[in-house]
């Protein structure tokens, strides 16, 4: 009954509102997104350097087979694969280990939740001007604590050795994000039920137990969210890289964001960036649809 | 008799029993406490450095082995990034008027645009948020190539409009998904009392709705807030001016001629440059943790 009211009140009301209302969002949309994310397809399938072409050449899939053969590619994509595989399990393990931490009634909790999240509201750029400066092998703090607790003079340079390079990059971006998927994670203990663990209990299951039997298997949802999160950020990585070592030492810290965006704004050469693009697209919605068919399995 | 030694016997054994889990408890929060701290002294750590390098005359800074307390705390280098580097005052005005215009105008094509797919059937409806919801997945990058060149043709790298508008574009999909979620979880009954009064959709959505979706609106505006404070490829590609630049970017290229950091004036900058953001976050916390769940959708 309140169905039909509502939908004959619907079909009363001007049909061209809703264009209205969306209009300027779609304008937006289609000039700095569609045009762009067409016209960017296009281009990674031409010549087109934006200093000395006189414009984008047809070139096929030129551009994508060029990947292939490309050193400075495949060394963005393992550096890529290694700084994932390296940040995705810390940045899951510590802040899931914060987040059942967190959710307990401690005094002063709060202040242990703020500390943690702080990072999270400081510039991606800026935490790397801070950690390159920690990182320094003469003046830094992490050598100097390192010295302090061995008894020993420390003088690693943490960003200029091809062994320690990635690693280091790793630990900015676990202090950085941690504090996002420990948000995800207390989230999804909020929503679990006491009368579970009360249960539980009756059942005669220990901290442990309940930890695995109980906790983890309702925190599901929250694990796929941060998981899909946790990978695209990996994927993504850019700053750090760009503003900490450049690429270098050599190109031991090149991630594939960052060859694109020298490929397009060192060499101008636009064709062969879109397609770098495209694929960095490419993997992230790889990833996302994994996960999201994962879900769907999930829920059903 | 016997019944008050019974009284005794069972309220020994309660004690006893309250005692050993007391014990217990207390054991498991005293490890709590103890990695807690630990973990918090790890994450605050860079930023207690900071704020201690910022009091420290050079010579404090520059000392070997370096000294982690400050002996002689000088206010010199705040002093003198703002006095003495106007770039950063440049820079600081030119973060705040790009973040607040983003903000703005995001907000109000997300409330717009969110109301009308949240509230109307209409045809290409789902189209739309398909499409939104596949922007959210593509990394940003992607649009950046397309979009310098359109800027450079139009003659828009180098101002401030040429930054807000790819920011007002890159951050309208999450919030108006955001939006959409707000407006559909307010009952319908409140929008037909409205258009009974003879309300038209647009007084509906801006007298009757907008009110209601405040909650919404500063999670997804807190959201676009620091994305906008702290992006870093756009600002870095299209903004190649000092006069033009933002703090995410101006800052990490104030270095001394040699090419070496100026630590002292470089915490103080990163200590000015989070206070908007900080102060956000202490008056909103708890819009950030939404501002955070629903952004999460974000790749």
């Amino acid at each position: 009954m309140n169905e039909v009211h509502l939908t004959h009140r619907m079909t009363k009301r001007n049909i061209w509102s809703p264009y209205l209302f969306i209009s300027p969002c779609l304008l937006f949309l289609s000039v700095l997104i569609l045009f762009p994310l067409l016209s960017s397809f296009l281009l990674s399938f031409t010549q087109y350097n934006y200093v000395y072409s006189s414009g984008p050449k047809w070139g096929g899939i030129a551009n994508y087979l060029k990947l292939l053969n490309d050193q400075d590619f495949v060394a963005a994509l393992r550096n890529t694969a290694v700084y994932g595989i390296l940040f995705f399990p810390s940045l899951m393990l510590l802040s899931l280990g914060a987040a059942l931490l967190l959710h307990q009634r401690l005094k002063g909790i709060g202040f242990f939740r703020i500390s943690i999240f702080l990072p999270v509201i400081l510039a991606l750029s800026l935490s790397g001007v801070m950690f390159q400066w920690i990182f320094d092998p003469r003046f830094g703090l992490l050598n100097h604590l390192l010295a302090k607790l061995l008894r020993t003079h420390v003088a690693l340079a943490w960003l200029s050795d091809e062994r320690t390079v990635l690693l280091s990059l790793v630990v900015v971006s676990v202090w950085k994000f941690t504090g996002i998927n420990m948000v995800l994670f207390l989230a999804g203990l909020e929503t679990i039920p006491g009368a579970l663990y009360d249960a539980a209990r009756v059942d005669g299951a220990g901290a442990l137990q309940r930890l695995l039997f109980v906790t983890l298997p309702n925190l599901k949802e929250s694990f796929i969210m941060a998981g899909i999160w946790g990978i695209i950020q990996s994927i993504k990585i850019f700053e750090l890289p760009f503003v900490m070592t450049g690429g270098g030492p050599g190109n031991s810290s090149l991630v594939l964001y960052h060859y694109m965006w020298r490929t397009a704004f060192r060499f101008f050469d636009m064709g062969y960036a879109s397609a770098i693009g495209f694929v960095i697209g490419g993997l992230v919605l790889l990833f996302s649809i994994l996960s999201f068919l994962l879900v769907k399995t999930e829920r059903q | 008799m016997p019944n008050k030694m019974e009284g005794a016997e069972k309220s020994r054994l309660l004690c006893t029993s309250v005692r050993r889990l007391m014990k217990r408890r207390s054991f498991a929060h005293f490890i709590s406490y103890l990695l807690l701290g630990g973990m918090s002294f790890l994450f605050l750590a860079p930023f207690l450095w900071s704020f201690l390098t910022s009091f420290k005359p050079n010579p404090e800074i520059y000392s070997a082995p370096i000294k982690v307390l400050p002996r002689l705390a000088t206010l010199d280098h705040y002093h003198y990034v703002v006095t003495g580097i106007p770039d950063f005052l440049t820079y600081f005005k030119n973060s705040v008027v790009v973040s607040l215009v983003s903000v703005t105008l995001v907000a109000l094509f997300s409330s717009l645009a969110g109301y009308g797919l949240g509230r109307f059937e209409f045809r290409g409806a789902r189209v739309v948020l398909f499409f939104m919801l596949l922007v959210l997945a593509l990394p940003w990058g992607i649009f950046l190539i397309p979009i310098y060149i359109m800027e450079d043709v139009f003659g828009l790298v180098n101002t401030n409009t040429g930054l807000i508008l790819p920011y007002v574009a890159l951050n309208l999909p999450l919030a108006t998904i955001i939006m959409r979620g707000t407006f559909r979880s307010i009952p319908a009954a409140l929008e037909d009392a409205a258009q009974i009064d003879g309300c038209n959709s647009f007084q509906a959505w801006y007298l009757v709705m907008m009110p209601l979706a405040r909650g919404g609106l500063a999670a997804s505006g807190i959201f676009t807030f620091i994305t906008v404070w702290g992006e870093f490829m756009f600002a870095r590609t299209l903004m190649l001016t000092t006069e033009t630049k933002t703090l995410a970017v101006g800052i990490t290229e104030l270095r001394t001629e040699g090419g070496s950091w100026a630590y002292g004036p470089l915490s103080a900058t990163i200590l000015l440059s989070i206070i908007p953001t900080l102060l956000l976050f202490l008056f909103l916390e708890k819009h950030f943790t939404r501002a955070i769940l629903e952004g999460s959708l974000k790749g």
